[in-house]
């Protein structure tokens, strides 16, 4: 391991225990948990970023989304955790790693210091506003909250079936869907008449 | 049930637009790809639908005031606004797949999926111009994206076209991430996504509303809206966010420039107008809101004047022909933007007339850049020199093109910075007028650069071939940019009809 390594999963370490602390004393059993999906989420999000095997950086990524299948957990929202990990850490992740699989490797060099400055000073000033509000919003909360034995994924089905409620919006990501998996077919495939130079191809207009 | 098809009918443009994609993708797989000039020429007739549907609902709509608002399947809003903008997206639609047919670089063959990439596009414009729901809004500007993305790096084999591909999509996935993050800050305050709601609603009940959010603490909810408007600046590429055009229009085939320019940036507009209108000046806002409206209308003009200015100086230095027009369409965006930063409903028209314009001259620019693509294989403005003597009905519309962008009378041009510069004024903004002005007077020179290289050069040596289709079809639109600048009755009146149905109050003062 070399030393800009050690010091980086040293401090991400540190900081785990920092946040995973500062949790407990804050909020009990609730506050623990919720330092530790914020460890995974932001942590995974870091070493995503800091390793330069595709595939360490592919394992990383399922860090994040577990952790943030854990922070649906907190909210009550058992339908989207759930999908969370079938999507994102099943389905997502299996074709990223497949993605590394088939393609040469030859993402061999880290370029991450040349705009380091900017995204630190990027970053805290992200953080700087997002506090901002997070200390002074007041959210919009219904009085009733989630209620027992409330069945989410019905009431999900329904809001996307319904004519008054979700439908547009659901059939409509069927067609980004379909022009997304068209686009990525095109550019992704390789017959030799998308390779040639456009340069003097074809006859008159 | 009735109401069901009742609201089916309602977006029969759309689901005709939707199908027409589907149809074109397995024509093009059936027939093997053999003659993608026939999936050309299904997607015009396809489009000539749609447009007759269209006109259909804007009759119906002009016949109530435009006022008449109907919502379809609780998300789609069917208003003059909405219809207005779609019409002119069929209409550049239907041109920019003319410049494919017409491209002399393109292959005639096994490109299908140009044809239902842009078809897509459309169909993301379409739902993102006719909604006041934030999630359907969301959507449809990623599917425009996402077609964007993939049309950008169409010409995979050129490195300067991946390069544009690649770009676009990192900074498109960037903004759309901000702007999500807005959007969902926003849902958290207020409680709904739906526009409306969070203009009107008081506060006393549910949803809770803009109101009581800015009367509480204004900085959560003046982050989130700033947020959301740094996503809608980068999708019509105000500065700051503004550094993406230039790279992405240069690269992507001349067509895919056509349509990012004119349509995509028409309707990153339409949604733009209709989100602010429907926030902070529709009839019934809360005073509050309004007062911050005011505030939000100063950061735009701003944000407009600096636009213009760094889009028209950037664009003085250009070589290229492709680079220049993508500055310059980064001033346009400048000048449209004042139209929003009047805050006022004459304003808001003045915008929607000046996008209309820019249609005309913008599409007819872009064709002429392509016509010459074809016959000097370079966009150099030097490789011009003499040519004008070489092919003369093209250059002398080109030069019609030029005044409207210059925005010299008699053409739509003319009358749409006309109609800007009176509105702005009106709104108290007399020093965002005056630096307008300055920059027209800016602009002269680098478009005249290209008349003078056509016309005040000797004759080239080399010869134009004749192309009358494309030359009658670029003199069409000339003839429209000149013809609407004269009786600029109609445009108007549909611009205003258009912005009535948003509901936007008049000034209170």
């Amino acid at each position: 391991m070399e030393p800009s390594s050690k010091i980086f999963y040293g401090a991400l370490s540190l900081l785990t225990l920092a946040a995973l602390g500062a949790g407990l004393v804050a909020a009990g059993a609730e506050g623990l948990a919720f330092g530790l999906f914020s460890v995974l989420t932001l942590g995974g999000a870091l070493v995503c970023i800091w390793e330069r095997s595709v595939v360490r950086s592919a394992f990383s990524l399922m860090a994040t989304f577990l952790g943030i299948a854990g922070f649906f957990v907190l909210l009550h929202a058992d339908f989207l955790a759930m999908a969370q990990i079938l999507i994102y850490v099943g389905g997502i992740l299996a074709l990223i790693l497949f993605g590394v699989m088939l393609t040469p490797p030859d993402l061999t060099e880290r370029k991450i210091s040349r705009v380091l400055g900017g995204l630190v000073v990027f970053g805290l000033g992200f953080a700087w506003v997002g506090m901002r509000v997070a200390e002074s919003a007041t959210w919009a909360v219904t009085e009733k909250g989630p209620a027992e034995g409330v069945n989410n994924a019905k009431r999900i089905g329904v809001g996307f079936l319904a004519a008054d409620q979700y439908v547009v919006a659901f059939e409509l990501a069927a067609v980004v869907l379909t022009v997304a998996l068209v686009a990525a077919v095109y550019i992704a495939r390789r017959r030799r008449a998308d390779l040639e130079p456009m340069e003097g191809q074809g006859g008159g207009a | 049930m009735d109401r069901y098809l009742a609201d089916l009918g309602l977006i029969a443009p759309e689901l005709v637009l939707t199908l027409l994609s589907l149809v074109v993708l397995v024509w093009d797989l059936v027939t093997k790809g053999r003659d993608s000039r026939q999936v050309a020429y299904l997607s015009l007739a396809g489009l000539g639908v749609v447009a007759y549907l269209l006109l259909g609902q804007w009759g119906d709509l002009a016949a109530t005031g435009g006022k008449a608002e109907t919502v379809a399947f609780g998300m789609v809003t069917i208003d003059a606004f909405g219809t207005f903008f779609k019409l002119f997206t069929v209409g550049s639609l239907a041109v920019v797949i003319l410049f494919v047919l017409a491209d002399r670089r393109e292959r005639k063959h096994g490109i299908g999926e140009y044809y239902f990439l842009l078809l897509g596009a459309g169909i993301g414009v379409f739902f993102m111009v006719s909604t006041n729901n934030l999630l359907l809004l969301m959507l449809g500007l990623e599917l425009l994206s996402l077609a964007s993305y993939s049309l950008a790096g169409f010409h995979k084999s050129e490195r300067r076209s991946a390069e544009a591909s690649m770009k676009y999509v990192i900074f498109g996935g960037l903004s759309a991430g901000i702007m999500l993050y807005g959007i969902s800050l926003l849902y958290g305050l207020t409680g709904t996504i739906d526009l409306n709601e969070m203009g009107i609603a008081d506060g006393s009940g549910w949803p809770v509303g803009l109101a009581a959010q800015f009367a509480q603490d204004p900085v959560p909810v003046a982050v989130a809206i700033v947020l959301i408007l740094a996503g809608f600046a980068y999708k019509v590429s105000v500065v700051p966010f503004h550094f993406w055009t230039p790279d992405v229009y240069e690269g992507a085939p001349t067509p895919v420039t056509t349509f990012l320019a004119v349509a995509s940036k028409a309707a990153g507009f339409a949604v733009l107008l209709r989100f602010v209108g429907a926030l902070f000046l529709v009839e019934g806002v809360d005073s509050t809101v309004a007062a911050y409206g005011e505030r939000i209308g100063l950061l735009i003009a701003i944000l407009a004047a600096v636009t213009m200015t760094l889009g028209n100086l950037s664009a003085l230095r250009q070589t290229s022909m492709k680079r220049m027009l993508a500055y310059s369409s980064i001033a346009h965006a400048g000048y449209v933007l004042m139209g929003l930063a009047a805050m006022t409903p004459a304003g808001f028209s003045a915008a929607m007339f000046y996008l209309a314009a820019y249609y005309f001259m913008n599409l007819g620019a872009f064709g002429f850049l392509l016509y010459f693509e074809g016959v000097n294989k370079s966009e150099d403005i030097d490789a011009l020199k003499g040519m004008g003597w070489k092919a003369p009905v093209v250059s002398i519309v080109m030069v019609a093109f030029l005044v409207s962008l210059t925005g010299l009378p008699p053409t739509v041009g003319f009358y749409g910075k006309l109609l800007l510069f009176y509105e702005g004024v009106d709104a108290g903004l007399g020093w965002l007028v005056l630096i307008a002005a300055l920059n027209s007077v800016v602009s002269l020179f680098y478009y005249f650069r290209i008349a003078k290289a056509l016309f005040l050069s000797e004759p080239a040596e080399r010869e134009a071939e004749p192309q009358p289709f494309f030359t009658g079809f670029l003199a069409l639109l000339g003839v429209g940019t000149i013809l609407f600048g004269i009786y600029t009755e109609p445009l108007q009146n549909w611009s205003e009809t258009g912005t009535d149905s948003l509901g936007i109050a008049e000034a209170s003062e």
